[in-house]
This record gives structure tokens, C-alpha cells and sequence, in this order.
């Protein structure tokens, strides 16, 4: 194990080459991303993580989108699309709605925050947490969930007005940090140390 | 000897990406503590059950209706691919495309892919290893966004509740999608891309 480092991807053992500043080092048969060159950006993962969590609040507690029909104001929350269908009785997909919306992306967020704050936290429990946020990340969907509300508008805007509401704004934020702070988590980085 | 992890009895931990000599039967990383396999376990088996449980549902999810809408005087059920062409018809084309491309070539995109990947596996084809693995990284990355019609479905039933006035349901249809979407994300995490460079290897030789 003299210094080799194995693909995740295809298992193959190679020498870790020498990196310029912000070079990524691609394995030698499969291309799959083997490393990232530099100090592990651990305070910036932090930064962009605290920044989230600030937002996601704001995201989950005001109104969303609303939807001016004939008059009357309706207007619906993130958490409004998962209670709508629960109340439609699919609750299965409610459920699958709230866990990767609201759920995992809180979970997640508050996870990887323990990790990498300087909490004196042991080695077992940052490990248990990066785990943690390495298996709940795949089933955050925040940005598809923006997407979905710019195609709801655009499906609703030819029969009524639509108007974009405070969590609107918010979530594009969130969206934009969150997706911040896990390009800057390079795994590898943090668990050099 | 070859430069595979594996065949010299090394773990490669695939969450912190450490080589380990693991020990026992149930080895550990020693950095990280996730769990450690030269491969996934019955990776090939679990990635055909979960592959063909979506084809299956994949036909009513198309054919059954993923929203009913009512209004004075009027009903419409959309199925996914109606619903792309109402927002062709309607004029926004440009979501129109992105909805196009999320719901029906994401999805068709990834069963083929995983279809083609588990072939090459299975009948240890030595058809350049580099594309399918390319293959399936594309694959892992854009599964997700074919969730993006449930959640559009989950928005137009919370803001259109207008009882007397305009509701929207979410019909059966949406289920059926959604389970696509779960089990064919499921489909691509079960499989174990080393073993594209395993059939490669033992194909060719």
C-alpha cells in the first residue's frame, strides 16, 4: 500500500500524481474523479453550510407561489406540495414528496454542519456524520423542486396570474449555496487529515 | 501481478476512497467505518430485479392519467406525455422541452443505459469499458431530474383548490411515475461500475 491510492469506480491502484492548484486528478483507466488538489476547503464547506441552514428556515416557513384566481388568493408553501397530495390520499407519494424536500435536505444540511464545525467532535462521530451526508445527499432533490416551480408557473400562467412569493427567492438562494458548499466537500480532503 | 485492488486483497472504501486490507467477513474501513466489499453484493441480481420492476411500471405510468383537473363545466386528464404537448401547444416551448427531456428521455435514457450495462456485465462483453463507465456516471447524475413532474404534479394539486371553482388531483399515473424514478435511482446506486472493468478483463482474455 506504499503510497498507492485505488478508483473507487474500477478499482484500479495508481500513484496519486502531482497536482497544480485547482487540478482534478481523473483515474488513469475509467476517468472517474479521483482527487482534488489543495487543502482540504473545509472552512468554506462550513461558511456555505451555515449560510444554508440560515435560508432553509426561510425557505420551508413562508409561501412559496400564489396563484390569484378570479379573485381569491391561493397560496401554497415548500411543505404544501407534500400535504396536498397527502390530503389527495397518495400518501406514498407524500411521503416520497416531504422526505426529499423537506426531510433529507434538513437532515443532511444539519449533519454535514457537525461535521466540519469545530465542535471537538470525535473521529467516530464526524465519520458517522459524513456518512450520513454522503448517503442522504442523493436523495435531496431542492433544485428539481426549483425547476418544478418555474414549470408549475409556466403551466399555470396561460388560465390564472401566478405570483412567485418570498420562498420563491429564498430557495433559489438555498439552492445556489447548497449546491456551493458540496462541490467545495471533497471527501477525500476532509478524511486526509 | 495486476494493478487491481482487489485481486491483491485490497478494499477500496467507496465512500472515503481508502485502501484497506480489511479483515473477517464483515470488514470495515478503518478511516471512515462503512462498510467494505471487493464488489457489491449481488450487485448484477439486485440491478436486473430493480431494472425490470421499472420497465414494468413504466408502461401505466404513461398510460394512466398523472392529473385530473376539473373547472366549471369542464374535466381533463393528462397523462406525462400530454402534458408536454399542452405546454408545447400552449406556447412554452422552451419548458415544454425541459419537461420533454426530464420526464420522458431521462427516464427511457436510464433503463436503456442500465439495460445496456447489465448485458455487457452479464455476457462479459469487452466492448470499450471506458464509454459504459462513462455511461454510467451519466446515468447516476441525471436520474434525480425525472422527479421533477411529481413534484410539478405536487404544486399544481396544493395552488389549484378552488373547490366549485378549478381543482387539480393527482391521478394514478403518478404513482406509477414516481416508482419508476425510485427504482430505477435504486437500480443505479445497486450497481457496481467495477464490474464493467471485471467482465472487460475476463471477455477479452
Amino acid at each position: 500500500m506504499t503510497g498507492l491510492i485505488g478508483c473507487r469506480e474500477c478499482d484500479l491502484l495508481q500513484r496519486p500524481a502531482r497536482l497544480e492548484s485547482g487540478g482534478v486528478a481523473l483515474c488513469a483507466r475509467c476517468g472517474a474523479r479521483l482527487y482534488k488538489a489543495g487543502a482540504p476547503a473545509q472552512h468554506r464547506v462550513l461558511a456555505l453550510a451555515l449560510a444554508s441552514l440560515i435560508v432553509l428556515p426561510v425557505a420551508n416557513a413562508f409561501p412559496l407561489v400564489g396563484l390569484d384566481l378570479k379573485g381569491s388568493l391561493i397560496e401554497t408553501t415548500l411543505f404544501g406540495a407534500a400535504r396536498a397530495l397527502y390530503d389527495d390520499d397518495m400518501r406514498l407519494l407524500a411521503a416520497l414528496v416531504f422526505a426529499t424536500t423537506i426531510v433529507l435536505p434538513a437532515a443532511v444540511l444539519a449533519a454535514l454542519v457537525l461535521a466540519v464545525a469545530p465542535l471537538g467532535l470525535g473521529t467516530r462521530a464526524r465519520s458517522l456524520l459524513l456518512r450520513a451526508v454522503h448517503a442522504g445527499m442523493p436523495w435531496c432533490m431542492l433544485e428539481v423542486f426549483m425547476l418544478a416551480v418555474l414549470v408549475a408557473l409556466a403551466k399555470l400562467g396561460k388560465m390564472a396570474t401566478v405570483v412567485p412569493d418570498t420562498a420563491a427567492w429564498a430557495l433559489g438562494a438555498l439552492v445556489v449555496l447548497w449546491v456551493a458548499a458540496l462541490t467545495a466537500l471533497e471527501p477525500f480532503a476532509i478524511w486526509k487529515r | 501481478m495486476e494493478a487491481i485492488a482487489a485481486a491483491r486483497g485490497l478494499y477500496v472504501c467507496r465512500v472515503c476512497s481508502l485502501l484497506s486490507q480489511g479483515a473477517g467477513t464483515a470488514a470495515r474501513c478503518p478511516r471512515c467505518g462503512a462498510g467494505l466489499h471487493f464488489r457489491r453484493p449481488h450487485s448484477l441480481a439486485r440491478t436486473w430485479a430493480l431494472l425490470v420492476a421499472a420497465v414494468i411500471l413504466y408502461v401505466p405510468a404513461n398510460v394512466l392519467p398523472v392529473t385530473r383537473a376539473r373547472w366549471l363545466g369542464g374535466a381533463q386528464d393528462d397523462t406525462i406525455l400530454s402534458g408536454v404537448l399542452y405546454l408545447w401547444a400552449s406556447g412554452s416551448w422552451p419548458i415544454a422541452l425541459l419537461v420533454f427531456a426530464a420526464s420522458i428521455c431521462v427516464p427511457l435514457l436510464k433503463m436503456v443505459a442500465l439495460g445496456h450495462l447489465a448485458v455487457s456485465v452479464q455476457f462479459g462483453s469487452s466492448w470499450q469499458p471506458r464509454s459504459l463507465a462513462r455511461l454510467y456516471r451519466v446515468v447516476d447524475v441525471i436520474g434525480r431530474w425525472s422527479m421533477l413532474d411529481i413534484f410539478v404534479i405536487g404544486i399544481l394539486v396544493a395552488l389549484v383548490q378552488a373547490k366549485g371553482l378549478a381543482t387539480i388531483d393527482a391521478g394514478p399515473g403518478a404513482i406509477a411515475f414516481a416508482a419508476v424514478v425510485v427504482l430505477t435511482l435504486l437500480a443505479a446506486k445497486s450497481f457496481d461500475p467495477r464490474l464493467i472493468w471485471d467482465a472487460s478483463r475476463h471477455g477479452s482474455r
